[in-house]
């Protein structure tokens, strides 16, 4: 300790106890201050220790001398391969990560993507951060990172998963991850290794199978669904005896989908052996079952269910569906030489006819087949089933693929009042995230206009309606933001209702719009 | 084609993220009824949720604004709005012959100078000058009673000592803080106010406060002794003291005339009181000056400026030993310059700088420093500035924006502005490649 620091060290002590305790401050025996001190020639020792202590900070800072010391450099940043985004483009992008228009996020990186440009370097913390909380943005978000992003994700723990969701990774780099990545990035390597070695991928998880949590587990072996073959069998096969159900339901079901494979063959055998197709009389065709009396526990293994959860649904009837629900729903179109809609017509007679539809939607759900999927959905929606249960089984408007707004449309065009929170095609259309077509958007939006425009009716509430065109403003094509949908000069009544939503509306559309000139150009 | 500030200067100018985007929204023509322009303001009509259209205007040489919305915020969204249509779609705007009354009313009254107060009888220079001398003496006299006051406070604080401090509460502090208002020493009141978080302010906290104290009791002994020292010394413990200088007052002095670029901008709040510090760089003499504007609670500021802007005017430098903060006699903006890349600070000069400073004041807080060819470092859980001499500056603990700032920085040597306390540096803009990031 120096002379300065001794000094200062005894000043603070005796301002600290008080001058009333530990006495008047001891005399400045080096003389630092001496001189100036005496000049002062002060009695009191309050005043004499405040003298010291404003020439003491003076001192020391008028004195401060530049510190110096080795620091670790850190290494630069490489050189860019794609151009940065313009300024404007920037600005809009900042808007989003700040939090308006939150929701366009996946959108504008998807553009980013698209036109081949990063993201300026000063926005990169925001949105490596909102990568580190949102998985299924990462692969997104690392293409528009830039080198930047990648140099800057190396500092910092919580953007790990940007080495390893990078596409320039090789293969070796992404093994030798393996060991020492968290769960998450474990699990972006699967995804990276499955596109670029699949073998690599399925080897890597059976090397470490066993200290993975059962959810982890679960969740590795969804992400072989996108490349899935047969050569994926020995860990599907492990799997398959998996002590976790999840895990051997997960293993099941993917099993289902290779043709040669023991579910698939135990599955048709099965429901095969209770389904058979009558002509009848008067013409026409019927389904009629025969359905096994006891749970085999050999089923266990396949994560079959013995007991039914859905309601107005038996024990016996859940093993149909469960069963069914393993074999592609065109095995039985080409087995009897039926359209689907004549199948589930031909069922319609049949005692177990919710069963056959359940069965045959979690096989067309699960095989994303567009047709079954379409005709079921249809069916489900015209019969208003109102049970909450069923709910994972019935396709959604997502698995319909392209027939998804012929859907949509003939639902909108068969009723008659417009879009209500009881209408048959709102719960579907909030379900159909888009990108929405020109053609399709202009019927909705038609349609919500005259929604906006009929008089109050105190049964239907106006809240859900008003809602959707805030949510639909994310779907429709921006390129329609310059037209009128609306007249806003209105200033009717039920125009107050409106008149938030669609401004709203016009400013969503119209940012979107913004963002696709401004990164196009 | 008339000059205009870029669409991210105009969006710089904004008070708040709200203000951003909604003045993004009526940033496209269907806002608006009417919009047109001429060589030195734009105007429009915009279309709002009340009966009539509100009428705004904005003022593109000196880049002020004038909305007849009712809007609390300045600028308003309607002025930035029209200001980003007219920064995207200068060619759609109309350009006629004369601009309605509404416009050129105000564009008057601006360049007009403002008339005299009137008062019932005109006094003579001689007059006010007697006036303002026994104004000052007036204060004075109530300013040397409460550093009476404070004097046997602050002896008795000593006496008793600091042990207890963390213990005082705010009640402690704000009492003494009171009487210093009372007796005209807002700047006093501000200094002990402050000491109240020091001593609950973790390691360390009994050196801080004790400096604290040395330096007010600093204060207390020069303004007594305020006959023998220098005038700018005078000033410089007056300005600590709370004596404010008008606009006025100072628009009398001889000013620096210079192209000043925008380098840094700073907003700290305290009990609701916002403080921002623009800090600018004369292009031509080097010359740092800060601009100190106040907004008290939910108002923004009244003066719209932002990083990167640069503008031709006269500054005047506050009286004081040290002259940093400053004031904008006259100005008008240049759209047309850039910041150029001329800083050539060194972390050495920064720290003799601020010795200087201190050596001139002090009770200067803080300096306003350009350095060039830094690089960011990690070092555990802190930052520093370091270059090639292994000079280094530690950057400060509550610095938020330090991962901004090595996402530009990328590694490399770069040139950055910001503000020395002498403990800890507060990095405000990088120089990347010529141009200024605001980080």
């Amino acid at each position: 300790m120096n002379r300065i620091d001794q000094e200062r060290k005894k000043l603070v002590a005796t301002a600290v106890l008080g001058t009333a305790r530990s006495g008047p401050l001891p005399p400045d025996v080096e003389g630092i201050f001496r001189s100036s001190l005496t000049i002062l020639s002060r009695e009191n020792p309050e005043e004499q220790l405040l003298d010291e202590a404003a020439l003491m900070i003076n001192y020391r800072r008028a004195g401060m001398v530049v510190s110096i010391g080795s620091i670790d450099e850190l290494p630069t940043a490489s050189q860019e391969s794609l151009p940065s985004c313009s300024p404007a483009a920037a600005e809009l992008l900042k808007q989003i990560l700040d939090g308006s228009y939150r929701d366009v996020l996946p959108e504008a990186l998807d553009l980013f993507v698209g036109h081949q440009l990063r993201v300026p370097f000063l926005l990169l913390p925001d949105l490596l951060t909102v990568g580190a909380r949102r998985p299924e943005l990462r692969s997104q978000i690392v293409r528009v990172a830039g080198e930047r992003g990648k140099w800057l994700a190396q500092f910092n723990k919580s953007w790990s998963y940007v080495g390893t969701a990078s596409v320039d990774r090789t293969s070796e780099e992404l093994v030798a991850d393996w060991d020492t990545a968290k769960a998450d990035d474990r699990l972006a390597i699967i995804h990276r290794l499955r596109e670029m070695d699949s073998n690599l991928a399925v080897s890597l998880l059976i090397r470490s199978w066993k200290s993975e949590t059962a959810s982890n587990r679960q969740a590795m072996l969804s992400l072989l669904e996108p490349h899935l073959s047969s050569e994926d069998a020995p860990i599907l096969e492990i799997a398959f005896v998996d002590k976790s159900v999840e895990v051997r339901r997960e293993a099941v079901r993917l099993l289902s989908k290779l043709p040669l494979s023991i579910v698939r063959k135990k599955a048709i055998e099965l429901a095969e052996s209770s389904i058979q197709l009558k002509t009848r009389i008067f013409g026409g065709s019927e389904i009629t079952l025969a359905l096994p009396h006891a749970y085999d526990p050999e089923w266990s293994h396949y994560a079959i269910e013995e007991t039914s959860y859905i309601k107005d649904i038996g024990d016996r009837a859940w093993w149909l569906v469960q069963w069914l629900g393993l074999v592609p729903p065109d095995y039985w179109s080409n087995k009897f030489g039926m359209t689907p809609s004549e199948l589930l017509a031909a069922a319609q007679l049949s005692d177990w006819a919710d069963a056959l539809r359940l069965g045959w939607s979690k096989g067309a759900k699960l095989t994303n087949n567009h047709q079954w999927n379409y005709v079921l959905l249809k069916y489900w929606v015209t019969a208003a089933d109102s049970r909450t249960s069923i709910t994972n089984l019935v396709p959604r408007v997502g698995d319909l693929g392209p027939l998804a707004e012929a859907l949509l449309s003939e639902i909108l065009d068969a009723v008659s009042l417009p879009l209500h929170d009881r209408h048959p095609a709102t719960a579907l259309l909030r379900q159909y995230t888009g990108p929405w077509s020109e053609e399709f958007s202009r019927k909705v939006l038609a349609n919500i206009e005259r929604r906006s425009r009929l008089p109050k009716d105190p049964n239907q509430q106006i809240w859900l309606s008003v809602s959707l065109l805030r949510e639909f403003a994310y779907r429709i094509p921006p390129t329609l933001a310059s037209e009128p949908w609306f007249d806003v000069t209105r200033d009717d009544d039920e125009w107050m209702n409106w008149a938030n939503a669609v401004n709203d509306f016009q400013n969503t559309l119209t940012f979107r719009q913004n963002l696709y000139r401004e990164l196009e150009s | 084609m008339t000059t205009t500030l870029s669409a991210a200067q105009i969006l710089a100018l904004a008070p708040d993220s709200s203000s951003v985007k909604s003045s993004r929204e009526l940033s496209i023509p269907r806002k608006w009824k009417l919009f047109a322009a001429n060589e030195v303001a734009i105007w429009g009509e915009c279309i709002g949720s009340g009966k009539d259209p509100y009428q705004t205007i904005v003022d593109l040489a000196q880049t002020a604004f004038k909305c007849s919305c009712p809007s609390r915020k300045f600028p308003c969204k309607h002025g930035l709005g029209l200001y980003l249509l007219f920064a995207t779609e200068q060619h759609s705007f109309q350009r006629p012959e004369a601009a309605p009354d509404w416009v050129t009313d105000w564009l008057t009254k601006r360049s007009t100078p403002k008339p005299p107060r009137i008062e019932t009888s005109t006094p003579t220079d001689h007059q006010n000058a007697e006036v303002e001398i026994v104004r000052e003496s007036r204060r004075q006299s109530k300013v040397a009673g409460g550093i009476v006051d404070l004097q046997i406070w602050l002896s008795d604080l000593v006496r008793k000592g600091l042990a207890d401090a963390p213990t005082f509460g705010y009640k402690f502090w704000d009492q003494i803080a009171a009487r210093m208002v009372d007796a005209q020493a807002p700047g006093i009141a501000r200094q002990l106010r402050e000491m109240s978080s020091i001593a609950a302010s973790g390691t360390d906290w009994q050196q801080k406060l004790l400096d604290r104290i040395a330096l007010l009791h600093l204060l207390i002994e020069g303004f007594e002794n305020r006959e023998n020292l220098p005038a700018d010394t005078v000033a410089d413990i007056k300005t600590a003291i709370g004596w404010t200088s008008t606009h006025d007052d100072l628009s009398k002095s001889p000013g620096v005339y210079d192209q000043w670029t925008v380098i840094g901008q700073r907003i700290v709040e305290e009990d609701r009181l916002k403080a921002r510090r623009t800090w600018l760089f004369g292009q031509q003499t080097h010359q740092i000056a800060l601009l100190l504007h106040f907004a008290y609670g939910n108002a923004t500021f009244e003066y719209p400026i932002a990083v990167d802007m640069v503008i031709d005017g006269e500054l005047v430098f506050y009286p004081g030993a040290f002259p940093q903060r400053a004031t904008l006699k006259s100005y008008v903006l240049n759209a047309n310059s850039r910041a150029n890349g001329t800083w050539n600070g060194t972390i050495a000069s920064v720290v003799v700088g601020y010795s200087s400073a201190i050596t001139c004041n002090p009770w200067v807080e803080r300096i306003g420093v350009a350095i060039s060819d830094v690089r960011l470092a990690i070092q555990g859980n802190n930052w520093l500035l370091h270059n090639s001499e292994s000079h280094y500056l530690p950057i400060s603990s509550d610095y938020k924006r330090a991962w901004q700032f090595l996402s530009v920085n990328g590694g490399h040597s770069q040139s950055v502005f910001g503000e020395w306390d002498g403990e800890s540096f507060w990095p405000l803009t990088i120089l990347d490649n010529g141009v200024l990031v605001a980080l």
